[in-house]
């Protein structure tokens, strides 16, 4: 069941209307259970028996750990018992294929005439999002961050909640289980709050990522055009739609995830800030995907090690963490050398600002007037950044310029799934054909100018609207606007207004198909 | 207080979707509904007006059906002159579509029957038979919607997704038009896309466009081979059909301009009579019965050939009635 069909809002109105209707919070938890399960069997069918697995082996595994009657040894054992049955499940749904494929492709190098069979192997939906949901309960625990959850009925509701099991944000167990002590009660200014935040969210995925999904497929999978004949003009206008499509998909899901957690009461962590305003990859990371970065950052990363073992370790860990968090997204190669591209980039950036000694004074003098740097340099996960963009100087601007070429040349590697085509698509996206580029330019000035027209109306509308706003704060205050926040504190009159453009923009705008989000597929 | 507040936002909210439906159907009646009306489908529509207005009549009609040749070719003012002359009392009616295939007619064929006619004439060339040819667009099933008819058989030759779009109801259709907006609107500001096919010629590997030069005609000419297709199918059945209610069926081979002909492939004109005889239509070969002065294009007539070849199809008419040759 996708977020942005009438079959979601219809069971979405369901479960808030019987979840209000309910009085004793037990019930309304069992009923919040049982829809999500059902929200999971029309998505996955008979599948969701696996997370009713997960969640009962690392339910009790957690019990074990916390028990004081456990010593040290039995506590690890326990940990070992459900990390491995948790990874266990997921390398095999996840990764058996890719490994035979890989082993036998290894075997045919050195003659040995022995393949390994492959699999038919049906990936259950979100086995990454809720495997992770499992894993960061049974290690806050062992990190005695948490006391284990005494109700398996709030645990099984954590780990199968339906706004964030399929394609997350991965949510912490102690962000989201105090939120369930108390009755759930759907109040008017959190339906306000939430149908704004979905309203947002349907926007982005469905006007903007599924509009240019055509595009972006018509360069990357055309059963016509191989990549290798594709000149530099549709590897870059690709690659650039690409990145903007996967931002407003993933962050489009994440909206009607988190705004249908709040109408239902729930808050849940947010997973983008302004990434694409990143000046390093660094915080790009810190920007992009935070609960993923940040589960990687506290599970594997500070655990291996972090930045406290030296300099050469601190490389290797960050290859480490970006090369698993790449495997992560899936069992291809190309997941795979985007993960170790992203390494090398925190590398290769955390060794330019350890290497230039004005940043040494900068770090002593901002921390003794205590800040937070907002390009930090201790720890490549590790501090918090500042929430806004700061004042647009040109330098900064050259720097996030500098940046998003390193990251969307890695969305070329994401997107591009076969080592020949990634070779020959690399290749036009680095050294540019400019007379390709020109040329593409002067013969699509017809979809330029159309799209000119229509999405400069609304950028005048915005500026109109911020007039006052842009005059007195400049750019930067229409780039940390949040608009969010502007639009579910409208007055219900004019909200109503802001509900009908939306309304009415999905049915003029939408995609007559709408594909799946990106992330269903991780 | 709460109460009251649930049932603002509710009111509200009702109110939105109403006020958001409404300007979307205006928009849809000034700004695509005149977009869309020179498409192939309103064609199409107007011939189901056509089968409707004529179902019930006593009149001895003559349908004569095909693609933009038909259109061009046949002036039925001149058939009708030269039945007044015969004392025949058939009334003939042209209802070409651009770009039409056996395939689309099908969506006619119910409403057709319906109509009792004395003849129906079918006029293709060899593209319409051809493994090639476009099958019937989308758009044309989609804005056709609620008005198509479809016998089990036919609706065979359409995939799950044509099917839904063929039985949306009136709602979805209103919705479905919506991907005309953007198209309307670069109308309205006299925004004229390029001349191109579509982006993918200009993605063309240089082998393609190699084989692209030395043969410019493949794409245009759409062979016709030995094996079964749909438009194939569906001619058999559009024919069986129309027979099986004892209405005469003519088949003509349109007119073809000298070069255009020239580069017809044998092999091409033959799979085409093995199948045409194969379906036992009586049929009539107009290819190459008129010179090169008679044409505007390389397929379609100037006034000169129309003349001739609305005298000729009068003929032929006029023969199958009489039960004399051609």
């Amino acid at each position: 069941m996708l977020f942005n069909t009438i079959d979601y809002l219809v069971f979405f109105l369901f479960v808030v209307l019987v979840t209000a209707a309910l009085h004793k919070k037990k019930y309304q938890h069992l009923f919040l259970l049982v829809a999500s399960y059902y929200f999971y069997w029309v998505s996955g069918s008979f599948l969701f028996l696996l997370m009713i697995f997960i969640s009962l082996v690392t339910f009790y595994c957690g019990s074990g750990i916390a028990d004081p009657a456990s010593n040290r040894k039995q506590k690890k054992i326990w940990l070992v018992i459900a990390t491995v049955t948790s990874l266990g499940l997921l390398g095999f749904f996840k990764y058996f294929n890719f490994t035979v494929d890989t082993t036998n492709g290894l075997f045919l190098l050195f003659h040995i005439p022995y393949p390994i069979p492959v699999f038919d192997i049906l990936l259950p939906i979100g086995i990454s999002f809720y495997t992770f949901h499992a894993l960061s309960y049974i290690f806050d625990i062992y990190l005695q961050k948490i006391e284990p959850s005494k109700s398996l009925l709030e645990y099984t509701l954590y780990i199968a909640f339906f706004p964030q099991l399929v394609a997350g944000p991965i949510v912490r167990a102690r962000e989201f289980l105090p939120q369930l002590k108390n009755k759930i009660g759907i109040r008017p200014e959190n339906i306000k709050a939430g149908i704004t935040l979905m309203s947002v969210g349907i926007i982005k995925k469905v006007i903007i990522a599924d509009n240019l999904a055509y595009y972006v497929n018509l360069v990357f999978t055309n059963p016509t055009v191989p990549i290798q004949n594709t000149n530099s003009f549709f590897i870059i206008a690709g690659t650039v739609l690409f990145g903007i499509q996967i931002f407003f998909d993933f962050s489009g899901y994440i909206d009607i995830a988190l705004g249908s957690a709040k109408v239902l009461g729930f808050e849940l962590p947010q997973n983008f800030n302004r990434p694409y305003f990143s000046a390093s990859p660094t915080e790009f990371w810190r920007r992009w995907n935070i609960t993923l970065s940040s589960f990687i950052r506290d599970y594997l990363y500070i655990p291996l090690g972090g930045n406290r073992k030296g300099k050469v370790r601190t490389y290797v860990n960050l290859m480490i963490s970006m090369v698993l968090c790449g495997l992560w997204h899936g069992a291809a190669w190309n997941f795979l050398i985007w993960g170790a591209y992203h390494g090398v980039l925190l590398s290769a950036h955390k060794f330019i600002v350890d290497k230039n000694p004005l940043n040494y004074f900068r770090r002593v003098l901002k921390r003794s007037e205590s800040t937070v740097s907002a390009v930090d340099t201790d720890s490549s996960f590790g501090v918090r950044i500042q929430e806004k963009v700061q004042k647009i100087t040109p330098s900064l601007v050259l720097k996030i310029l500098v940046t998003q070429y390193f990251i969307f040349l890695g969305w070329l590697i994401f997107r591009v799934q076969s080592l020949p085509d990634l070779l020959s698509a690399v290749q036009k996206f680095v050294f540019i054909d400019v007379q390709s580029v020109l040329n593409g330019l002067i013969k699509y000035t017809d979809i330029i100018q159309t799209n000119v027209v229509l999405f400069g109306a609304f950028f005048v509308i915005i500026g109109i609207l911020f007039f006052t706003r842009i005059r007195t704060g400049g750019i930067a205050a229409l780039v940390n606007f949040d608009y969010v926040d502007y639009l579910r504190n409208l007055k219900l009159a004019y909200w109503g207004v802001y509900i009908m453009i939306v309304v009415l923009a999905l049915l003029c705008f939408s995609p007559s198909a709408s594909p799946e989000f990106i992330y269903f597929q991780f | 207080m709460a109460a009251s507040q649930y049932l603002k936002i509710a009111s509200v909210l009702l109110v939105a979707l109403i006020c958001a439906f409404a300007i979307y159907l205006a928009i849809i009646v000034c700004l695509v509904n005149p977009y869309i009306e020179g498409h192939t489908w309103k064609q199409i529509s107007n011939n189901l007006d056509i089968y409707e207005s004529k179902t019930g009549t006593s009149e001895k009609i003559i349908y004569v059906l095909g693609n933009s040749q038909v259109m061009h070719d046949l002036d039925p003012a001149i058939v009708q002159d030269a039945f007044t002359t015969e004392n025949l009392t058939f009334r003939v009616y042209s209802v070409g579509v651009d770009d039409d295939t056996p395939l689309q007619r099908l969506i006619e064929l119910q409403k057709i029957i319906q109509t009792k006619p004395a003849m129906v004439i079918l006029g293709y060339s060899y593209t319409s038979f051809s493994n090639l040819t476009r099958y019937v667009p989308d758009d044309n099933l989609a804005l056709l919607s609620g008005r198509i008819a479809l016998d089990q058989y036919s609706r065979s030759f359409y995939t799950k997704e044509q099917l839904a779009l063929i039985d949306q109801n009136v709602v979805e259709q209103q919705i479905f038009k919506r991907k005309f907006i953007i198209p309307g609107i670069r109308t309205m500001l006299g925004i004229h896309l390029q001349e191109r096919d579509n982006i993918v010629n200009d993605t063309m590997s240089d082998e393609q466009k190699n084989i692209l030069a030395k043969n410019p005609y493949d794409a245009f000419l759409a062979p016709v081979y030995q094996d079964d297709n749909n438009q194939k199918k569906a001619f058999v059945h559009l024919t069986g059909e129309l027979t099986q209610n004892n209405i005469s069926v003519v088949y003509i081979n349109m007119p073809l301009e000298p070069l255009r002909s020239a580069t017809i492939p044998d092999s091409t004109r033959e799979n085409f009579y093995t199948f045409m005889n194969s379906t036992g239509v009586k049929n009539y070969d107009f290819e190459k019965r008129y010179a090169g002065n008679d044409f505007q294009d390389l397929v379609h007539q100037n006034r000169y050939g129309r003349e001739k070849f609305s005298r000729d199809i009068a003929a032929v008419i006029s023969s199958k009635v009489n039960g004399s040759a051609v």
